[in-house]
């Protein structure tokens, strides 16, 4: 089954192994998660969410790598090419790191993601993002918004609703 | 999203990109006629770990890049790749299918074009839409070269041609271009391959640069005499430029085949080219036809090559060339006094 992205020629995210400019993740509770488009010039991923652990618990709440909400102490620390989520125990909640190909940058993002359940909605590994669509046993728990023209729609958004 | 249909198809041919640039130059051209067919120019990528590409070719032009990634498309093989792109093709009916004239696509292209039952124009000099009938124009060399056809594929789809390195202009990168990338699974489509590969090795490359050289010098065989000839080398390392040759100078055995320019050589595109002797067959003017400027020297008033020339010069070598030759010594022996004070 094919699938359509919208790609960029400066910067994408590796998705599934493959090129997305941009993503936005919705879901159970106030999950989400947004990986947005950069523009030339920009060499960082950017990413919004609110995220919560693997017993539900809210963690934190971050805009455009700004860290908002973040009552456990998590610390956004910028590195070469990338940067990483840690915690006061030093340990990564999400991090991402940046390849340099030709003209063009690609962006590689680890990490697990749960939602305000505890299931697991979003993890990153060498071969990109993935996102878990049936963690809930909801038919359609998420929302994968790859080609989507804004992703200003999906927050928050109920837990049952396919826009892709 | 459903395709659109009468797309403007290119074949992606990654392969050594930095110097293979038939698949961008390829994409410039689409990029012109799909507008002109109020259609889009859409790349296919055949292959595996193929994602800088298909960045590249959407910052060169691409609207919209169709990949099919698997690991059995990491070598270029014409078989699996045949099987491939006639699958896409019959899937998504583009208009037209350009392949670069590479070693590899001009073995490609026609069995790509015998599968599909349409017609192949090899080694196009010019492709253009008739405004009349939609129909792409292939502008391809015939008769050995004597003349310029213009050909037409009125019925069966896609038109297809293949273009060699250096006809058309790359577009410029432009980073915040943004298409439609459609993968598709390969498991959805037949790459039965009946040849096992049992080993590969590149061959031994004889790269002159004579495609990218900013001044080319070339021989033909008005030129006449080995003597004279030296001196056309000595004339091309004097001026730092590449030495070419027509295709009759191949013949002669003076200048190799891997310095031939035209149309079954290479296509140059110089700032300039200083042309000796070559009268201007067809078969040698659609290998120069994008140089900046050519100085043509020849001594046949009539020769074609003078009114292509942007500076003609009507003369006999056996003159000149000693006298450039020792006109270019002396200023190169000025330059050395001047830059070390010595000899």
């Amino acid at each position: 089954m094919e699938r359509s992205r919208i790609v960029s020629a400066y910067h994408n995210y590796l998705v599934d192994g493959k090129l997305e400019a941009e993503l936005c993740v919705g879901g159970g509770g106030d999950f989400f998660f947004q990986a947005h488009r950069l523009g030339p010039g920009e060499r960082l991923p950017l990413v919004s969410g609110r995220f919560f652990g693997p017993d539900g618990e809210f963690l934190l709440e971050v805009h455009r790598n700004v860290l908002s909400r973040n009552p456990h102490g998590f610390s956004l620390l910028e590195m070469k090419g990338g940067w990483a989520i840690i915690s006061t125990s030093l340990e990564a909640i999400l991090s991402a790191q940046v390849l340099e190909f030709q003209k063009g940058l690609l962006s590689i993002v680890r990490g697990i993601l749960y939602d305000a359940r505890g299931c697991k909605v979003v993890y990153g590994d060498e071969h990109g993002l993935h996102v878990v669509w049936d963690s809930s046993g909801l038919q359609a728990p998420f929302s994968l918004l790859g080609a989507a023209p804004s992703c200003s729609a999906i927050f928050g958004f109920g837990d049952q609703t396919t826009l892709a | 999203m459903e395709p659109k249909h009468g797309e403007v198809w290119v074949f992606g041919d990654y392969r050594d990109y930095c110097r293979n640039r038939v698949t961008l130059e390829l994409v410039a051209k689409a990029r012109d006629l799909a507008e002109k067919l109020s259609s889009r120019c859409a790349v296919v990528v055949l292959g595996w770990g193929t994602a800088p590409y298909v960045m590249e070719y959407i910052a060169h032009g691409a609207q919209a890049v169709y990949v099919m990634e698997a690991p059995q498309l990491s070598l270029f093989r014409s078989r699996v790749f045949t099987e491939a792109l006639c699958s896409l093709v019959r899937r998504y009916s583009p208009e037209i299918l350009l392949v670069g004239g590479t070693d590899f696509g001009r073995e490609f292209a026609p069995r790509v074009a015998k599968r599909l039952n349409t017609g192949l124009s090899s080694d196009c000099v010019g492709l253009e839409i008739d405004e009349k009938t939609g129909l792409m124009l292939q502008t391809t060399p015939a008769f050995g070269g004597s003349l310029l056809a213009q050909v037409i594929t009125p019925h069966s789809r896609p038109q297809m041609a293949t273009v060699r390195p250096g006809v058309f202009k790359e577009r410029s990168h432009d980073e915040n271009a943004t298409a439609q990338v459609i993968y598709l699974e390969a498991a959805e489509f037949s790459l039965g391959e009946d040849v096992e590969l049992l080993h590969e090795e590149a061959a031994q490359e004889k790269d002159i640069g004579l495609e990218e050289a900013p001044l080319v010098v070339s021989a033909g065989l008005g030129v006449g005499t080995p003597e004279r000839f030296r001196m056309v080398c000595q004339l091309s390392r004097l001026l730092g430029g590449q030495l070419g040759g027509t295709r009759p100078m191949v013949s002669k055995g003076m200048i190799p085949e891997e310095r031939m320019i035209g149309q079954t050589g290479h296509s140059i595109s110089p700032k300039l080219l200083l042309s000796l002797g070559a009268s201007g067959a067809l078969q040698y003017t659609s290998g120069i036809q994008n140089s900046g400027f050519i100085i043509a020297l020849d001594k046949n008033p009539h020769a074609p090559i003078l009114r292509q020339a942007d500076l003609g010069v009507v003369g006999d070598l056996e003159e000149i060339l000693p006298r450039l030759v020792r006109a270019l010594e002396k200023t190169s022996t000025e330059e050395e006094v001047m830059a070390h004070g010595k000899v």
